[in-house]
Parts: C-alpha cells; structure tokens; sequence
C-alpha cells in the first residue's frame, strides 16, 4: 500500500461514519482512527452505529421487544438475488431463524443478511442499492 | 465421504474435459457449464482442474458424511440443507449427517454441486470427467445413481484459516456479470448465444442464411451432452454438399441433409462431415448448456475480435472473483488478511 493510497482511504472515510479501520496483509498492517464521538450504548450494552435517534420516528418509536438485523459487513444492499425476481424479505413476512433476508454486494460477491431469531419483518431501514455500513440496522424484526 | 441418495440419469461427475486425445477419437467430455464448473471451484478455493458433479434431472438429494465445504453454480434448484434454502450461485459450509437436495430448476437447465477439496476420483487420460460414451473415467465410468459413495479430496485450504474469513458467501452470477454485447434481450423462452461463420458458410444461397440468423431454433427432446438438434425451416445449401469428414469441437453447428441444424456439444465425436455452418463462439457455451429441452436458441452473428473480447470478459470476470473469492476466505499468502472497520457516530457527523 503506497502513502498516496493510504492519504486516499483517509479521505474517503471522511465522508463515512467509519471511526476505525483496520487492514492487514501479510508483514503489513495499517489502522486508521478517526476523531470519534463516545460510543453511543443502547440496550444491553451493544454497540451500534444507527442508535435509537437515527430511526424514523425517533426514540420512541423503538419497540422494547424489537430484535434489529445488522449489516454483517461495508456492502451495496440488495433486496433480491439476482437469479431469483422476488425480494428475499418484505413488510410483514414471517422469517425463520437463519432464513436469508437480504444481501450485500461487495464486488462480484454477496454477503447473506441472516434473521436471528424467528419472526415478522415490522420495519425495513434500508433501500436497495443504498450502501450501507457494517453493523447498520437493516431491518426491525418482532419476535414471536 | 458423501452419498448419493436420490438421483435421475444424466448425473455424473465432470471437471473442464480431457484434452489431447481427440487425434484417437477421445471425446472432450467435462461440463457442459465450465464457467459454472470454474466459479464453484473458485469459491471453495479448489484447483480450477477439480471435479465436481453436474446436476440434470432434479431431484437430488445427497448426505454427507464428513464436515465439508460446497458451492451450488449453474441452474437454480431451490436447494436445501435440511430445511434451510441455500442460494443459488453460494458457498457454505455443511456438517456431516446433513441432507442437500436439489430440485427442478425454474430456468437453467445444468446444476454443479462442488465440495472444497473437489470429488476424488481416480484421473484417467489427465481428467476426472465421465466419457458417458466410452464409459471411462468418473465415479466407474457411468452416471451416479443411488447409493453411490464419493470421496472427497483433500481441501487446498488450511483448517485454521478457515476461521479467519467466511465461508457463507455468494457470487454475481455470469448471466448479470457478464456483457452481453451484440445479443438480444427480453426475447422470453429464446436463448440468444453468438457464431462465427463457419467453412461452408458461403455455399449456402443468401435466403437460407437470412432464415437461419431470424428463427428461434427449438431444441427438440432429442438433445443431450454429444449435441443438440434443432426444429425449424430446412436450411439447404445451393447445390448438393459432399464435405470429407473433418475434426469437430463442442459448438460447431452442422447442417445435416435435412436441412434441421444440430450443434455439437462436450461428448461430441472428434470427427464428422456434416457442412459446417458456424461455430458458437466459447464464451456463449455456457448459454447453450443452460438451454433447456423445447426451449428456443437464437443464433447472432459475430466476428473474430468479438468472440476474442467476449472471452476475455469472461475470463477478467474469473480473475476478479477469483481475488475476492481469496480476500473473503483470508487463505492465501499475499491476500489481504482481514479489513475491519469500527462504524461508530463520528464527532459532527
């Protein structure tokens, strides 16, 4: 990784809300941190990045039983794959625990949005092809 | 160890072919699909010469009885690992005892189902694929069927590694990745793929030429792994063709008598004397091996630095997936380890 690159990727994650990256190769490491804000804590001490006053509707409109699907990585949402026409999840759906809810693109290749638990998909925060974080709520699941 | 629970004809083990016998009629054989073939072998970090299974008739069902890693390319069969979908186009890891079944694809013709470590089987004339034919090769020469128990080679990835990156992951899969320049679109149930003009082109007169490059050839029942044949117009030459027998390869469209095209696929022979209309060019194979029977074919003509570039894109396409492939699984020396990003609210953002 050359200086210009690494200049480059700084800048970049300026206009991000990444406060620390980390990248290693072999015999090579590199972590940039970012001038950060305190951790934001929600319920149960998890750290998350889209907290309870990102949400539509603010803090209160946070269900206390609501389980949140996180972005298992830095990718382009996709609601659907692309082999199949139909959205993997939608409003309403009731999803198994480990049933495929959406996917991220990275390049060439998907990652799976996993439900966690069983339930109904109450909320969607998240358009396809919006780029979205790692560790971004992507859906609002109420358990059952 | 894997074991082959349910399973129609036309199932059989196959890697990209066995070249350099044809000169004593050894037929290529390999996958139908290779592009499909490749991008499993690549996801689960296999040597691209590993042998995995092609999939034509649904169901089929399959337990393994070790820990072991798959990829599912080609047609999408509405897999399930026990009761849980996998998707198409995806890696995962599987544990021994569960159940993998494929169904009937709703497009596609030719699922390939690939474990990391590829399917041992002996190498016989420097290939793993099955000559249904001369019935060499493969899992004891013929089509799997049930009962069957493969081995499964050793995985070119270190275990420890494993961990470092992640084995659930899917590809862009060729039929959205690749360009499609030149071929028609939203023709619905017609499979557009490109040709070259081939040795006997000119002999046939301008009208017969201009109905072939206009119908929507339809695949008749009659079609398998040696060739397909065509229902359409008769497209007959000027004058009565005596061609000498000549070498073929996978793609070349004859023009037999009665005027129906037929083309040649992976178990063709290696020598025929039909008048060669064209060549489909390689990069549209896999086109054609997702046709399905009583589906239609459109033939598009192109030229030389055309077949070259869509070759090529094919092949940068492999080269990319091939780089993140290595990136998600972190195995390879030189590949970058880990990126890990901490996404808090930044001060002011």
């Amino acid at each position: 990784m050359t200086l210009s690159e690494v200049k480059q990727m700084i800048s970049h994650l300026r206009s991000t809300p990444i406060c620390e990256l980390e990248v290693s190769e072999l015999g090579f490491s590199l972590k940039i941190k970012m001038n950060c804000a305190p951790v934001a804590m929600t319920r149960g001490g998890a750290e998350t990045w889209y907290s309870a006053d990102r949400l539509p509707g603010g803090p209160s409109s946070i269900n206390p039983q609501g389980v949140f699907l996180k972005s298992p990585a830095v990718g382009q949402f996709r609601a659907s794959h692309p082999s199949r026409p139909g959205r993997l999840a939608h409003l309403g759906k009731q999803v198994m625990s480990g049933e495929v809810v959406g996917l991220l693109k990275i390049g060439p290749l998907y990652r799976a949005v996993y439900a966690t638990q069983r339930g109904t998909i109450v909320r969607s925060l998240v358009e396809a092809g919006q780029t979205v974080e790692y560790g971004q709520t992507l859906f609002e699941l109420s358990p059952r | 160890m894997m074991e082959i629970l349910s399973c129609a004809a036309l199932t059989s083990v196959q890697d990209l072919g066995r070249y350099g016998f044809r000169r004593i009629g050894v037929t290529v054989a390999g996958a139908m699909d290779k592009l499909a073939l490749a991008v499993g072998n690549i996801l689960l970090g296999n040597q691209l010469s590993s042998a995995g299974i092609e999939i034509t008739i649904c169901p089929f069902r399959v337990r393994f009885h070790q820990d072991t890693s798959i990829a599912l390319t080609g047609a999408d069969c509405l897999a399930t690992l026990d009761d849980v979908p996998v998707l198409p186009w995806w890696t995962r890891s599987v544990r021994a005892g569960q159940v993998l079944t494929l169904h009937t694809p709703v497009h596609g013709a030719r699922a390939y189902l690939t474990v990391g470590g590829g399917i041992d089987v002996p190498v016989v004339m420097g290939s793993r694929s099955t000559d249904l034919k001369a019935n060499f090769g493969g899992y004891r020469g013929r089509a799997l069927k049930k009962g069957d128990i493969l081995n499964i080679g050793a995985s070119l990835r270190p275990a420890a590694s494993a961990s470092a990156g992640t084995d659930d992951f899917g590809v862009e899969p060729p039929a959205s990745a690749l360009p499609s320049n030149g071929l028609p679109q939203n023709l619905p149930g017609v499979i557009s793929v490109r040709v070259l003009p081939g040795a006997e082109y000119e002999r046939f007169p301008e009208s017969a030429l201009e109905l072939f490059w206009r119908t929507d050839w339809v695949i008749t029942p009659n079609s398998n792994r040696v060739g397909y044949k065509f229902i359409g117009p008769p497209i007959l030459p000027s004058t009565d063709l005596e061609v000498f027998s000549h070498g073929l390869v996978p793609g070349v469209i004859q023009i037999p008598p009665s005027g129906q095209p037929m083309i040649q696929m992976v178990d063709c022979n290696s020598s025929g004397g039909y008048p060669n209309l064209g060549t489909v060019i390689e990069a549209d194979y896999w086109r054609l091996a997702q046709a399905r029977l009583s589906g239609a074919i459109r033939f598009v003509k192109t030229t030389h630095p055309e077949a070259v570039s869509a070759l090529a894109a094919e092949r940068d396409y492999l080269n990319t997936v091939t780089r993140m492939a290595n990136v998600f699984r972190a195995g390879k020396p030189g590949a970058v380890n880990s990126v890990r990003a901490s996404v808090r609210r930044r001060a002011g953002a």
